[in-house]
């Protein structure tokens, strides 16, 4: 279960400030199937980065699984980003010198031996159907090989919390729903998901649709 | 992070990114390679040095007393004008000097016929007591040495034996008088300026001062030290019993002199030293300049994998991770390319010293010092790049367009 109370998320750089997310109040229950819609600027991607812990709120309260997240230290947001959240991206964001089974085993290296054991990355390969890819490099696969390579990675450390920024979007349509069909399938396994898109057709599978505009829930 | 994932990672990036890693380590395997060879190059000189003072005297650890002092050198055949230098004076050594070991003594004289089985050759030919062979470091490859004696016997360097066709237990003539053969003394090869060291006659001393130089003053004194390193004490120690034995007042010059081979190979190695110092100097700008290109292209590389950095962070790597993983890369290919630079420098240094003879020699702990030292540069070289990398904050980079 997660939950953001009153978050706003005002960026300060050389210009003036710019807020991208203000007063956000939102309740994920375990198991729940949540899509995040949007334009681009409504500060879609700001909110999924505030609850995979990659960023800070300005102000507000956010509380994953239990654990208050602000004031915690970079250590601590690292470990729960390793632990709690699996991330997929539009871009797949594979490492391009290591293969598919050495992306899949990334978030291990940073668990500080409370790793899962060896057969973990191979059986998560064959779950999302491209074991037989492991020892190819993320250039010799195709988008939809890679975005599953990239939900292995995300699900390698069994994660409470699954974070999708677009993730068909750069896929054809029949790729793009096979991938759809896999992260339905891990839904149904229990796995909560969050998942942000501008596309209509995806976002109505979702169990609830959330709409951001301009920074708030509209 | 475990040291031994670091090191993997580190060897997965090296050895995936091929050519980055080449160039990145290039200037350090040069400047590794360029110390060794250059060091060896001294060392083997230095070592050429000694080995040819070894071939000369025997030992470098000694002191030898010649007749003739500063005023009475110059000819080559002073030495034998001067009869100052006697037996009296080495027994005199031996008595009051300490951190002596051994004190031989001899008369020499060169151009001596020496005529075998119909054979002649000039060679010199020493009288020396028997002690001379282990003071000079020679060894009898037939036959044996001889005792302190009169008798009529000679031991022949492996040159005189060669030219003279002669062997033990034959006879050769000596300056018109019979000698019969007891040893032959294994080859010696060449000293300095490339002369024989083995166109040499040994017999006993009473029999040369009896029997052939007819005099009792010596030509050379020969002192081995027991304590090498203290060698101007003992020289020091030598001269005042010298000077009071001859009954030289203060201030009146000597009428003998002390060789230390010690303070030859000083000199000689005053002169390598200041050339040695150029080099290190050289070796250490080019690690310096490895250094600036190892750290550069960490940079790049910190800045070119931004998104990779921004992935690893979404998957739970700390800042201290990322400073980690760039940190060791940079010392693993600094490592990497000083043990490549010392290999090849000694491949190098084996290739030359076999094919063209050189004198070369690998000084090992100079080799391992220039590896540990550019290892040191990789630390130094990646800790700012690393920083750099581990300062990427992922937020941003994941919000830009994808790569």
């Amino acid at each position: 279960m997660i939950e953001l109370q009153h978050v706003s998320k005002t960026y300060t750089g050389r210009a003036a400030p710019v807020t991208a997310l203000s007063d956000v109040s939102l309740r994920v229950e375990t198991g729940e199937f949540v899509a995040i819609v949007g334009a681009s600027g409504s500060g879609k991607s700001t909110l999924l980065q505030i609850l995979g812990c990659l960023d800070a709120p300005t102000t507000g309260r956010y509380v994953l699984d239990g654990t208050p997240v602000q004031g915690l230290d970079d250590a601590e947001l690292s470990h729960l980003r390793n632990r709690r959240v699996g991330f997929v991206f539009q871009s797949f964001n594979l490492l391009p010198r290591a293969t598919a089974i050495e992306n899949v085993e990334l978030p291990l290296l940073y668990a500080n031996g409370a790793a899962p054991d060896a057969s973990a990355a191979p059986l998560l390969l064959e779950r999302v159907g491209v074991a037989h890819r492991a020892r190819h490099y993320p250039a010799e696969l195709s988008g939809g090989e890679q975005q599953r390579v990239a939900i292995a990675r995300a699900l390698v450390m069994s994660p409470s919390l699954l974070l999708a920024d677009e993730p068909t979007g750069n896929l054809d349509a029949a790729t793009g729903a096979q991938v759809l069909q896999l992260i339905h399938d891990l839904n149904d396994d229990g796995l909560t998901v969050v998942l942000v898109t501008h596309d209509p057709a995806v976002a109505a599978q979702a169990d609830r649709r959330i709409t951001l505009a301009n920074g708030r829930i509209a | 992070m475990r040291l031994g994932t670091l090191a993997r990672l580190s060897w997965r990036a090296m050895s995936r990114s091929r050519v980055r890693t080449i160039l990145s380590g290039m200037g350090l395997v040069i400047g590794v390679l360029a110390i060794t060879i250059t060091v060896a190059t001294g060392e083997g000189a230095r070592r050429a040095v000694r080995g040819s003072f070894k071939a000369m005297f025997g030992s470098i650890d000694v002191l030898f007393v010649q007749p003739g002092g500063p005023a009475q050198r110059g000819m080559s055949t002073a030495a034998d004008a001067v009869t100052t230098l006697t037996p009296d004076d080495a027994a005199a050594i031996t008595a009051q000097v300490s951190g002596i070991r051994e004190v031989g003594l001899a008369q020499d004289a060169s151009k001596i016929v020496a005529e075998a089985n119909g054979q002649n050759t000039t060679t010199s030919l020493w009288g020396v007591t028997a002690n001379w062979r282990s003071l000079h470091g020679d060894s009898v490859a037939s036959g044996s040495y001889f005792q302190d004696t009169d008798a009529r016997v000679a031991v022949l360097g492996s040159g005189v034996a060669a030219s003279l066709r002669a062997s033990v237990g034959q006879r050769v003539r000596l300056s018109g008088i019979d000698f019969d053969v007891v040893g032959v003394l294994a080859p010696n090869g060449a000293g300095p300026g490339g002369i024989s060291l083995d166109n040499i006659v040994y017999i006993p001393l009473g029999t040369a001062s009896r029997r052939v130089f007819n005099k009792t003053s010596l030509n050379l004194i020969d002192v081995a030290l027991a304590k090498p390193d203290a060698w101007q004490e003992t020289q020091g120690a030598v001269e005042r019993v010298v000077r009071a034995r001859h009954a030289l007042a203060p201030g009146q010059i000597d009428d003998f002199r002390v060789i230390a081979p010690r303070a030859m190979l000083a000199r000689m190695e005053s002169v390598d030293s200041g050339l040695a110092r150029t080099l290190w100097w050289v070796g250490a700008l080019g690690l310096g300049l490895g250094g600036v290109i190892v750290a550069v292209l960490a940079v790049t590389a910190a800045l070119q994998r931004r998104h990779e950095i921004a992935t690893c962070r979404a998957c739970g790597a700390t800042r201290r991770d990322i400073l980690l993983q760039f940190w060791a890369e940079s010392v693993c290919t600094a490592t990497a390319a000083a043990v490549l630079g010392a290999l090849l420098g000694v491949g190098v240094t084996a290739l030359g010293a076999t094919m063209m003879r050189a004198n070369l020699a690998i000084d090992w702990p100079v080799t391992l010092g220039a590896v540990l030292a550019t290892t040191l540069v990789g630390v130094i070289a990646g800790y700012v790049p690393a920083r750099r990398a581990a300062s990427v904050d992922p937020a941003i980079v994941l919000r830009e367009a994808a790569p």
